[in-house]
């Protein structure tokens, strides 16, 4: 049931809305919680009943090793961390890695291996860093979650249970606390409207016609067809058009529908394209990732404890973790790379040759961003890519020959619109004036921010032309690309 | 500065704007030549043929054709018109305007065009040994969007989806006719049009360029597994209990109700030609009993334990179709022997 579904739209959605609000209509707040709780596990299930008992017992596990971390004795403590991480970690190996582990090593001294191909449970990678992180929390603050419900929505809110944003535990917390108190802020629902019909018509109006447009492309190259280079940059073009606006599109639907239910989720996607570094894309493309790598990653790495060159070895180190965490393949492996790569050298860059990092007239920025966009862009066609030759087949064909555009001028002006969108335009948050800090005041008082989006008419028609097209154009909706992660 | 709604006001004004908007969009105008020229089955073609065949052709339709794949590749237009030809002295024409699935909604949405271009004298209506308990998909993509929105609702599973796609068809059709950009030909283009008849009997042409050859014949062992494997994926006839088996198929009933109501206004008659899979049962399910006053052509007969007649286990080969055809025009012979006109020479088919 993806967001961008009619079953999710027209019918899990209403029915979760008028459940909920017709419980904290008759004063039944705590029973409001657990029926989200209840539709989340639901919204879950409806993919696979099996993996949704997986996510049971990891929430379960979970929530008593979290006790443990936080209340135990120092030693048990200490053991229920270790053993929180170990269990995590083997789930996400298992049902995500050990195939592609297995088969490599078993290439590697010659032997056969027949895949078992485990079918990766939605979400594996979100919720259970989501819980990685909760335990290192409990650890260290000696905090825990009590209530086994309040837990369970903790990890499983159905907004951001599949493809994030990664969520701390002290940040929603207090959010449901209140909610199973106190009535919803209803000044909330019209910027969620607004917020998730912007990221419904990024989905369907953008991202997928591009994706329908440059899938054959992909394809391919896939079966080893060498690409024009017409052919090539406009498969990669488009797909980090594609990636921006499903990604953002997906953040963007995950905040509405948290505020719907009156809850804030945190920022995950600040226009990345806007970056001038790729120190700075990583700040703002999928920032509860990257802020979960700092964290739990980085810092455990030693961070920037034992000196420079150390420093640049755990930021190469954590960005390659980070690479893979997208996928169990060798293109994933390649991406990771890259970027561990670039980011590596951008920090090497501010230590040494601190005036690169200085130049700011707008040809130097132009200058910068250029060079950023087309090194991202290259990264993508592995991020893509089903195979390394089809991969470099394609980063190859970007040199090739010329040859006609693959793709019909009304798919050329979309990816005009759309680069023009991400390169220069505010984005929806940014226009709905959106605070994640719960102690800034969201909504934004009328008479102090009147260069952000309001509720009037005007913004309620605009919503209405945005859900009707989103939804004209949900017929054929396309799974979220980080779904699959 | 524009006024702030609280949040209530916020919602009724997005109902009302959605409400606007949704009107707006649904009314826009299009080619309807272009509609049906953006529907193609997946791997299939044929709306645009009909279209054609009812706008375009001035060949007048005495009997048309409505059904599903099992019709379309059944039953020969050719052999039905000689056949009849043969057997009453008459000339007929006849349209076979069925398309691939199941659904009853777009039958309805079929039927209501045809009566409208052309004035057929009869209706055939395809019956099977089950019933689609689903509406059509493609019915959104055919239908009138007047039908589209007055669907019925309750009984109908894609009702709330086919509307919310309605607009992006609408915009889609409007622009594509204020452009001239349609999915095949901006106009009728006689030298591509197919002719009165679409006989898919013999062969079956593919999207990707593909053709199937219907002339084969398979072994009894081989029909058996067919037939094995789709049982074994069949739904039971009936969900629930004898008392109340008759609210099932309310869908199918609806609409079957609203085609003998349209013929019946455009002065049409209607009739059912049963076209069972391999192995079927003699005569269609009950699941229609208030409509069986009408004639129901058994087209199956000794046929459908023939494994040497059917190309899968619900398809005619090319020997099948031919079969059922000369089956239809021998049972309409004897049933309507006057339809089209008085005077023809018997051709060879």
């Amino acid at each position: 049931m993806l967001f961008s579904s009619y079953a999710f739209l027209l019918v899990f959605l209403p029915l979760t809305l008028a459940g909920y609000y017709f419980l904290r209509h008759f004063g039944r707040r705590e029973a409001s919680i657990s029926f989200l709780l209840v539709a989340s596990l639901v919204f879950y299930a409806q993919w696979n009943l099996a993996h949704c008992a997986l996510l049971i017992l990891s929430i379960a596990v979970n929530y008593a090793l979290g006790r443990l971390a936080a209340e135990g004795p120092e030693k048990g403590r200490r053991v229920a961390l270790h053993v929180a991480i170990a269990f995590n970690l083997s789930l996400i190996f298992w049902f995500k890695y050990f195939d592609f582990a297995a088969s490599n090593a078993a290439a590697l001294v010659g032997l056969d291996y027949a895949l078992l191909n485990i079918v990766l449970p939605l979400g594996i990678s979100f919720f259970t860093f989501q819980q990685v992180a909760y335990v290192v929390d409990c650890h260290r603050t000696g905090e825990c979650e009590r209530s086994p419900r309040d837990f369970a929505l903790f990890v499983t809110f159905f907004p951001q249970l599949i493809a994030g944003p990664i969520v701390h535990h002290g940040y929603t917390r207090p959010q449901f606390a209140n909610l199973a108190k106190n009535p919803v802020n209803l000044d909330l629902i019209p910027y969620g409207v607004m917020i998730f019909a912007m990221g419904l018509a990024k989905k369907t109006l953008i991202a997928d016609p591009i994706a329908r447009a440059i899938d054959p492309l992909f394809a391919a190259a896939g079966a080893g067809d060498i690409l024009t280079a017409a052919e090539a940059w406009t498969a990669m073009v488009g797909y980090a058009l594609q990636i921006y606006f499903d990604f953002s599109g997906y953040c963007d639907m995950a905040i509405g529908l948290g505020l719907l239910f009156g809850i804030r989720l945190p920022i995950n996607f600040m226009s990345p394209y806007k970056a001038r570094s790729i120190i700075e894309f990583w700040r703002r493309w999928h920032m509860t990732l990257s802020a979960f790598l700092r964290d739990y990653v980085y810092i455990a790495l030693g961070g920037n404890r034992k000196g420079e060159l150390f420093r640049l070895r755990n930021v190469f180190l954590t960005m390659l973790i980070g690479g893979v965490w997208h996928g169990a393949a060798w293109t994933f492996v390649i991406w990771g790379l890259i970027h561990a790569a670039l980011i590596t050298l951008n920090h090497a860059a501010r230590l040494w040759l601190p005036q690169l990092d200085v130049m700011r007239s707008p040809p130097a920025v132009v200058a910068k961003r250029a060079a950023l966009m087309t090194a991202v862009m290259i990264a993508w066609i592995f991020f893509r890519s089903e195979t390394l030759p089809a991969a470099f087949g394609m980063t190859a064909s970007l040199v090739g020959a010329p040859g006609p555009l693959p793709v019909s001028g009304s798919i050329l002006a979309l990816m005009a619109l759309a680069a023009g969108l991400a390169l220069f335009a505010p984005n929806s948050l940014e226009i709905a004036g959106y605070q994640e800090k719960l102690s800034a005041a969201f909504p934004r008082p009328a008479g102090f921010a009147p260069k952000f989006l309001q509720p009037t008419p005007l913004a309620a028609l605009s919503a209405a032309i945005l859900l009707v097209g989103g939804l004209a154009a949900a017929w054929k909706p396309a799974v979220f690309i980080y779904f699959n992660f | 500065m524009e006024r702030r709604l609280s949040p209530l006001g916020f919602l009724v004004a997005l109902g009302v704007a959605l409400a606007v908007v949704f009107s707006f969009a649904i009314v826009l105008p299009h080619d309807r030549y272009y509609r049906y020229q953006a529907h193609d089955s997946g791997t299939t073609r044929k709306a645009d043929w009909i279209y054609e065949r009812l706008h375009f052709d001035p060949t007048p339709i005495d009997v048309a054709l409505i059904g599903t794949s099992r019709m379309g590749g059944g039953i020969s237009e050719a052999v039905l018109e000689a056949e009849y030809c043969r057997a009453t002295g008459r000339r007929i024409h006849v349209a076979n305007l069925a398309l691939p699935e199941t659904g009853r909604n777009l039958h309805y949405a079929i039927l209501k065009e045809t009566a409208r271009a052309k004035k057929p004298s009869l209706f055939i209506i395809e019956l099977n040994e089950v019933e689609s308990r689903k509406p059509h998909r493609s019915f959104v993509m055919l239908a009138d969007a007047a039908d589209v929105v007055t669907a019925p609702a309750a009984v109908n599973v894609n009702y709330f989806s086919d509307l919310a796609r309605l607009p992006g068809r609408q915009a889609s059709l409007f622009i594509q006719s204020l452009t001239r950009t349609p999915a095949v030909s901006p106009s009728f283009e006689p030298a591509r049009y197919e002719g009165p008849h679409f006989d898919r009997t013999q062969k079956l042409k593919l999207l990707d360029g593909r053709v199937v050859d219907k002339n084969v014949v398979r072994s009894r062992e081989e029909m058996d597994r067919l037939h094995a494997a789709r049982m074994a994926d069949e739904a039971p006839l009936h969900l629930l209990p004898p008392p109340l088996s008759r609210l099932e198929y309310r869908l199918s009933r609806l609409y079957l109700r609203r085609m003998e109501e349209t013929a019946g206004a455009s002065g049409a008659g209607l009739a059912y030609a049963y076209l069972p899979a391999y192995r079927a049962p003699a005569a269609p399910a009950a699941l229609l009993a208030d409509l069986d006053a009408r004639p129901a052509f058994d087209l199956g007969g000794p046929g459908a334990d023939d494994p040497s007649l059917w190309f899968d286990a619900t398809h005619w080969n090319a020997r099948g179709a031919e079969f059922a055809s000369l089956r239809l025009s021998l049972l309409l012979a004897r049933k309507a022997p006057g339809l089209g006109q008085a005077g023809c020479t018997p051709s060879t088919y």
